[in-house]
């Protein structure tokens, strides 16, 4: 099955990968390539670089959808490709708006110091908005297919915890206990009270009082928001794990950017969190022979490795060469033997750890991209890289 | 566990650039973007000064340690792993550096238990910012002033920061906290600590990067934060797994001239195609470099890709990085 099957009949995929892995990009191609066969896909992604920015077409304003023209991607009837770039602070606000049950609790929240300062900051935050911007844009029924590109977190798997851990945090008893503003003659509002005071007191020597009270009073601001928070992270957790939704897992041969490749899989993480990744996309993988080399050429030896001898005949004999003197001819054939040299010694690297990441994901299938020598910087390249794509086994 | 003890005044000193740092400091942070190699760019800058004879320490700051591995040796927790004869090695996270800190301000472990292991303290205080990154930013720094129980004090002491972003809250955290944090304890502790990471004659920071987008424009962004924002001192950019090889501009004209032959054997394309995807690539890695310095006013040094399994690349960039970082900055 192509990559781009694994998303028929789903109406999420979220693209997930550490950062640098290209994991934009094949966002961006998954979403393009679906909408080209006539669905129609709303494309989300979180501070993408600008070169992705440009190569889109977007203006990049913060939660506006904008339209990307489809010629490049051979497109069929019905289908259409949206984008959305969002930004942590800007959505935490809109957020807050929208949850807040009057002016004077968003006001309350707004106002405090630790929102303004870093809020926007906070861990779960981007999690949080890609949320609520997934679950809006799926009930709006204007979409076929939403697109998730999600935030670079430091590690990928941060991004499926993040509604358990809100969860956890906001579902904890003493945590309600805690905030509860009733705490009156029960035994619970007792145990409440004594806790608090514990707790402050040990705080208060650590961190000083005053600070944990202004913390205290900016989760307290925070407390009307959090049935609403809880609400949308369980829904969403839910989500990652129904069948309308698929996780396509994006890493590089590197060890350094598929660190799990070699002890327990990514794929297992994953599983354990009651999620099977429908493929895992091995990007920018040093192939042998290279995909410019296509079917192209003729005769002897197939796409075997050149030894020096055959490499200095044929460029030699090469009409299109005709023009230099033998000296230079002879110097190229030295620095591309030394050049391709390095190119096999990666290629090899890579195979090698290709193998030994399909034994970790396995049974997830995954899907080789080799590494292009251009970039992607218009929707022209992004076309290219798609097909490339596509065509990965 | 914050060093009180290194006569060091809250007044936060003017940080100086480091521009052809001769000499190895005390304390060296090296930051940047997940997955460019920092975590084997420490392991080879420790054990490249370890083998200058200064006793050193690379601290690691995520639950997972990577380096001890590098040496063959097993991860242990919280206590320091030798990894090399005067190289150790030691996980800092929060949780434990909280313990550690909790205990001595509160005395008595019970009590400890009682605050910081509620579960609800638990879950909301690395929810408070700055919280968690001051902890572990100031056992760090305990280790360079004051040492580490059983292994003492080291010369040196080598931070694989976090990536990017929680790197940059782990090292502002001192400045944000004793910005935003009333009088008290922890404000006081912050400044002591803003001080230590401005003291250019201790402190060292270095971007890591690869010369690729993503994480050169990241470094891009540290750098201006960091030292442009927050006036911490910088040492040369250290650029890993830089593709040195190339062809000269007339080769590459004849190379792709030969791409297009009809008549060439598949064997031989295919070489020609692989050597102008590693010189595109040289290209590629040269332009990003190039923009790295027209905005970063810091000297740049650049590590080979060092082929093999983790061990050797160690042992190879050690080398490199000996040559190029210390001596002279190219």
């Amino acid at each position: 099955m192509d990559l781009l099957g694994h998303l028929s009949g789903r109406s999420i995929a979220i693209v997930l990968g550490d950062g640098g892995v290209g994991k934009t990009t094949v966002a961006a191609a998954l979403a393009a390539m679906s909408a080209a066969s006539g669905r129609r896909v709303l494309a989300v992604t979180v501070d993408p670089s600008n070169r992705l920015k440009d190569s889109l077409g977007l203006s990049g304003t913060p939660g506006v959808e904008e339209e990307v023209p489809l010629r490049d991607f051979a497109p069929a009837p019905g289908g259409s490709l949206r984008a959305m770039v969002l930004d942590a602070a800007t959505e935490l606000d809109r957020v807050v708006r929208e949850a807040s049950p009057s002016d004077e609790v968003r006001r309350r929240i707004t106002e405090n110091v630790f929102y303004r300062k870093a809020a926007s900051r906070m861990t779960g935050t981007h999690e949080y908005m890609a949320f609520t911007r997934l679950s809006d844009a799926l009930a709006s029924g204007r979409h076929d297919l939403v697109v998730l590109d999600t935030p670079p977190e430091r590690h990928a798997l941060d991004f499926l915890d993040a509604p358990a851990r809100l969860d956890s945090l906001l579902g904890n008893d003493a945590f309600r206990l805690f905030v509860s503003a009733s705490a009156g003659l029960s035994r619970a509002g007792l145990e409440a009270i004594r806790l608090r005071r514990l707790v402050l007191r040990g705080i208060g020597r650590f961190a000083g009082e005053e600070t944990f009270l202004q913390v205290l009073d900016f989760v307290l601001a925070f407390s009307p928001l959090y049935e609403h928070f809880r609400v949308r992270a369980a829904r969403v957790k839910d989500l990652f794990a129904s069948p309308a939704c698929a996780t396509v897992l994006v890493c590089r041969p590197n060890p350094a950017r598929c660190p799990e490749a070699g002890g327990a899989g990514p794929a297992d993480a994953l599983r354990a969190r009651g999620i099977e990744p429908v493929a895992v996309v091995a990007n920018r993988v040093l192939v042998w022979p290279p995909p410019e080399a296509g079917g192209a050429g003729t005769g002897g030896g197939g796409a075997g490795p050149a030894d020096a001898a055959s490499v200095k005949d044929a460029l030699s004999s090469e009409p299109a060469l005709g023009l230099y003197d033998r000296d230079m001819v002879s110097a190229l054939a030295g620095r591309i033997l030394g050049l391709a040299g390095r190119y096999r010694e990666r290629a090899e690297e890579d195979a090698a750890r290709v193998t030994a990441l399909r034994e970790a994901v396995a049974p997830a299938p995954v899907h080789v991209v080799p590494g292009l020598r251009e970039e992607v910087r218009d929707l022209a390249s992004l076309a290219r890289f798609a097909r490339v794509m596509r065509g990965a086994a | 566990m914050i060093p009180d003890s290194i006569g060091l005044t809250s007044t936060p000193v003017k940080a100086k650039q480091t521009a052809n740092p001769i000499r190895p400091p005390r304390l060296t942070f090296l930051m940047g973007k997940g997955g460019v190699g920092r975590s084997t760019v420490a392991a080879a800058m420790g054990l490249a000064l370890s083998r200058r004879g200064l006793r050193t320490l690379v601290v690691e700051t995520s639950a997972r340690q990577a380096v001890p591995a590098m040496f063959e040796r097993r991860a242990a927790g919280y206590d320091p792993v030798e990894c090399a004869p005067g190289l150790h090695c030691l996980r800092v996270t929060w949780e434990d550096a909280l313990r550690e800190y909790g205990v001595m301000k509160l005395r008595f472990r019970a009590l400890y238990r009682l605050v910081f292991e509620n579960p609800f303290v638990r879950r909301l205080l690395p929810a408070v910012p700055g919280v968690p990154e001051i902890l572990v930013i100031g056992k760090i720094a305990y280790c360079a002033t004051d040492g580490v129980p059983g292994i003492g004090t080291p010369d040196a002491v080598v931070v694989d920061a976090p990536a990017t972003g929680h790197g940059l809250s782990l090292v502002t955290a001192p400045a944000v906290v004793a910005d935003t944090v009333p009088a008290g304890p922890l404000a006081e502790d912050a400044r002591r600590l803003r001080a230590v990471l401005l003291d250019s004659a201790f402190t060292r920071f270095h971007i890591v990067t690869t010369p690729e987008e993503m994480p050169v424009s990241e470094g891009i962004d540290l750098h201006g934060e960091l030292s442009l924002r927050h006036g911490l001192p910088f040492g040369p950019v250290i650029v890993n797994a830089f593709q040195d090889l190339a062809l000269p501009g007339q080769e590459r004209e004849m190379a792709r001239l030969a791409a297009a032959s009809s008549s060439a054997p598949r064997g031989v394309l295919a070489a020609v195609q692989a050597a102008l995807f590693m010189d595109a690539r040289h290209r590629a890695q040269t332009a990003h470099l190039d923009r790295l310095k027209t905005v970063v006013p810091l000297p740049v040094v650049r590590l080979p890709e060092v082929p093999g399994a983790a061990g050797g690349r160690v042992k190879g960039l050690a080398d490199h990085i000996d040559a190029v970082l210390w001596r002279e900055a190219r």
